[in-house]
């Protein structure tokens, strides 16, 4: 029996498809992994050894509920899902990446916080939990439908309240970007993780559990609910607030705030059986309208002189929503369509029109639907546009390396460069500089769960570069001074660019692991943008986070212990992996230093020739971490700090054999 | 059904409090389910809570649904009870059920015309909405629902009750 008595199910379910064998261990102390992401983790650590590849059967996938998850905490129906991912570019990554919906809390009440998955079946199979009971089943008549259908099929079968994960043809068929999908538009979206389940011959998790969690003080509880939700429910303190409407639904179990998720009638034109579109801002890339003629994504140079003009691409209004959810249903992630459009769109500007005969029709809706499906079963140019873009220019070398480069490299590790002054808002000095952080020490798309770092972006009223620190609004510096501790964050060029990025980074593991809504967390609201003087308490509370895991679960953590050392602890060993698995250095990490010598689409600011200033900032980022400079791998001591003594000899070997 | 309150009782009409739910503005967050389990039960779990929200984004129609005790003033629960451990609340007429007196039959539920009374998964006795007659604050459900008013408010209808 689990010490984990309140706030947690207290077991993990390990699943060996090779044996067809399902047990149970104890959940890792959350006081030291904090929770999914931190277990995640862990199980990477310890089992997906150097060698092991994405779609080989020792590869593991592990589904980790977040620690509020069933709780009743506001927004936190979210789980992380990790993996060695395919998706990674020029090598696989340990990846996570998070979904919400339902199925983390129906998980816990089923009785586990965690469904270790490993091995391979011989042929296609079904995970099924039921109230701490677990079984593998025949998924034959599954294998090949889409996401939509398995899901109706799955619940005809097991009842309509049991909650499900599956894979569509795409993952079926290893594209490096297929989902994993839950419900109509929930998704472990753009880690490529869809294409592992697929190799071990994995369809769909099922999951049912009537069970409960147990709260260690329930009217403190209660009462950090209220405080939490009285200051999220008004909207998304850094993208507007959406008013309520009929349309309106939410997109996780327990989240009470409200943000851009819509259900619109969908006209179901490709026969999928869908009578409604989910949308949120990702779902939205398909039906943008018509661009203005002179739109441009990005129009800029580089530090040699380079020129780039790229043109925004047009959405489909009309069958932007029958394309979402083909993409949806069959289980590819629909930001392709935002870095595809406008990359193959730049090269028919170029004046290249076709790739190996096949035309770029990139205006025509019934084009995407094809080149969608060709992707998903990999058919003809399909198998290779299923390798991602990297991968793709790698092959065809169809227009110049710099142009795929600016979509997609090394840099962004093979996912689609996203938010970072260039191909999408508006960034200006210092929130560039914070992107650049982020991607060089990551192994993934940053975003999803960092929004928070340009929440003092233009979106809210912060100016234009270039500006001097005496043109930053008074309130982005109050903001910065509440967060972070120094006004001087808020300035163009700070120097407070590694202290800034390092919070943000444990607030994204803190998150995570938590199952809470990055939208949401802190809680943080912006001062009004009229001058009027909000005091610094009223800013926010920033351990919102601890009030409801020490209520839920009646842990006795210090507040700041959750970033420092717990969220240190994940990211170390996350890097750990990295370095043993991959081969993750400071090399790869300066890969980013290209796109950034691509001025902002703003500012006009960017990386100097040399980039001196980005590996002056990256060696402060090192002593900030703990890390040495050379490599930019954990020191044993910093390991050793952190109780990692496992890695720590790893890395001390891995170290003497780099030296000899 | 055979009545087993007294024939001779007079009825009176009164004002019945009870929820009143908008499925066109409810979020489907189920922040009222978990409101009312921790309340109630101090944990977390759809089985424990006297509100259940349903969201079938498959369905065609009426994507949003949720089950709870309308607090009928005919009440056929409290005419199925054997042991008269339904009464309703003096202040906000809502049905009650007496602990102490139930014997966890569940032919309440059988009488509902809906189905709405449960059987405590622990207890094994009888549960249903009471619209927390006993806080001064009002039903949980509401106090956390985050479009209070809107997807989900406390009404009083007039209802013809025996007395």
């Amino acid at each position: 029996m689990s010490d984990l008595a309140c706030g947690f199910a207290g077991r993990t379910l390990n699943v060996d498809l090779s044996a067809g064998t399902t047990e149970t261990t104890e959940t890792p102390d959350p006081t030291c992994w904090l929770g999914s992401r931190g277990w995640n983790a862990l199980i990477g650590w310890q089992h997906v050894l150097p060698g092991i590849g994405p779609f080989d059967p020792e590869n593991h996938l592990a589904f980790s509920a977040g620690t509020l998850a069933g709780t009743g905490a506001p927004t936190a129906g979210r789980m992380t899902v990790s993996s060695l991912s395919p998706r990674g570019y020029p090598t696989p990554m340990w990846t996570s990446a998070t979904m919400g919906g339902y199925l983390a809390t129906e998980l816990k009440l089923a009785g586990f916080d965690t469904v270790d998955i490993f091995g391979g079946a011989n042929a296609p199979c079904y995970l099924l939990i039921e109230d701490g009971k677990a079984s593998l089943r025949d998924a034959q008549a599954l294998w090949g439908l889409g996401v939509y259908q398995t899901q109706r099929r799955l619940k005809e079968a097991h009842g309509a309240e049991c909650q499900i994960a599956a894979i569509g043809p795409a993952g079926e068929n290893r594209v490096r970007f297929a989902t994993i999908h839950h419900r109509l538009s929930n998704a472990v979206g753009n880690g490529g993780l869809g294409g592992v389940m697929g190799s071990k011959n994995l369809k769909a998790i099922v999951v049912r559990g009537t069970g409960r969690v147990r709260i260690a003080h329930p009217q403190r509880m209660l009462e950090a609910i209220q405080y939490v939700n009285q200051r999220i429910s008004t909207g998304l303190y850094y993208t507007g607030r959406p008013e309520p409407g009929p349309e309106h639904r939410a997109c996780s179990f327990g989240c009470t705030a409200r943000c851009h998720t819509r259900l619109r009638p969908s006209p179901d034109r490709y026969g999928l059986g869908v009578p409604w579109l989910m949308t949120s801002c990702v779902d939205g890339v398909w039906m943008r309208g018509e661009p203005a003629p002179d739109a441009m994504l990005y129009q800029g140079h580089d530090v040699h002189g380079q020129r780039l003009a790229i043109r925004s691409t047009r959405g489909f209004p009309e069958q932007g929503a029958d394309l979402t959810n083909l993409t949806n249903d069959l289980g590819i992630t629909n930001w392709v369509h935002h870095t595809w459009s406008h990359y193959l769109g730049a090269l028919r500007d170029m004046g290249i029109t076709e790739i190996d005969g096949q035309a770029l029709d990139i205006d025509n809706p019934d084009w995407w639907r094809h080149w969608l499906e060709d992707i998903a079963y990999r058919r003809g140019l399909g198998d290779d546009y299923a390798e991602g873009l990297s991968r793709f220019h790698d092959k065809h070398q169809v227009g110049p390396r710099y142009l795929a480069d600016f979509f997609e490299d090394a840099g962004s590790r093979g996912h689609g460069w996203h938010r970072e002054g260039r191909t999408m808002e508006r960034h200006p000095s210092p929130f560039w500089e914070h992107s650049a952080l982020l991607y060089a020490v990551s192994t993934r798309d940053v975003t999803p769960s960092t929004h928070g770092f340009f929440f003092l972006n233009p979106l809210y009223g912060y100016p234009d570069a270039p500006l001097t620190p005496d043109d930053v609004p008074a309130r982005f510096k109050q903001i910065a001074r509440v967060l972070y501790g120094s006004e001087e964050a808020a300035h163009p060029g700070t120097a407070c660019l590694e202290t800034v990025t390092m919070y943000h980074q444990h607030c994204a593991i803190l998150k995570d692991s938590m199952g809470v809504c990055d939208w949401k967390y802190p809680v943080v609201a912006l001062p009004p943008e009229d001058g009027s003087h909000m005091p610094d308490e009223a800013i926010g509370n920033l351990n919102a986070e601890w009030m409801l895991l020490e209520a839920a679960t009646g842990l006795e953590m210090d507040p700041d212990a959750l970033r420092r050392p717990a969220a240190e602890r994940v990211l170390n060993l996350e890097r750990c992996i990295e370095v043993r698995n991959n081969g993750r250095s400071r090399e790869l990490d300066e890969a980013v230093i290209p796109h950034y010598q691509w001025s902002d689409k703003t500012d006009g600011t960017h990386l100097s020739s040399d980039a001196g200033e980005f590996r002056d900032l990256l060696n402060r980022y090192y002593a900030l971490s703990g890390w040495d400079g050379k490599l930019g791998w954990p020191t044993e001591a910093k390991l050793r700090e952190l109780g990692l003594d496992s890695a720590a000899e790893t890395i001390a070997e891995l170290r003497q054999s780099v030296n000899s | 059904m055979t009545s087993n309150h007294p024939a001779h009782l007079r009825s009176a009409t009164v004002t019945i409090q009870r929820l009143a739910f908008n499925a066109d503005a409810c979020r489907a967050c189920r922040a009222c389910e978990m409101a009312c389990a921790l309340t109630r039960e101090g944990a977390v779990g759809p089985s424990l809570a006297r509100i259940r929200v349903a969201f079938d984004e498959f369905a065609p129609t009426a994507v949003v649904s949720a089950r709870y005790c309308l607090q009928c003033s005919d009440a056929p629960c409290m005419d199925a009870c054997p042991t008269e451990a339904m009464t309703r609340h003096p202040r906000t007429g809502a049905v009650m059920i007496d602990a102490e007196l139930c014997i966890g039959c569940m032919r309440c539920a059988k009488a509902c015309p809906w189905d709405i009374p449960q059987r405590h998964p622990d207890r094994r006795l009888a549960t249903k909405c009471d619209l927390c007659s006993d806080l001064p604050e009002g039903p949980a459900c509401v106090r956390y629902c985050p479009l209070a008013g809107e997807a989900l408010a406390v009404e009083a209808v007039k209802g013809e009750v025996q007395s």
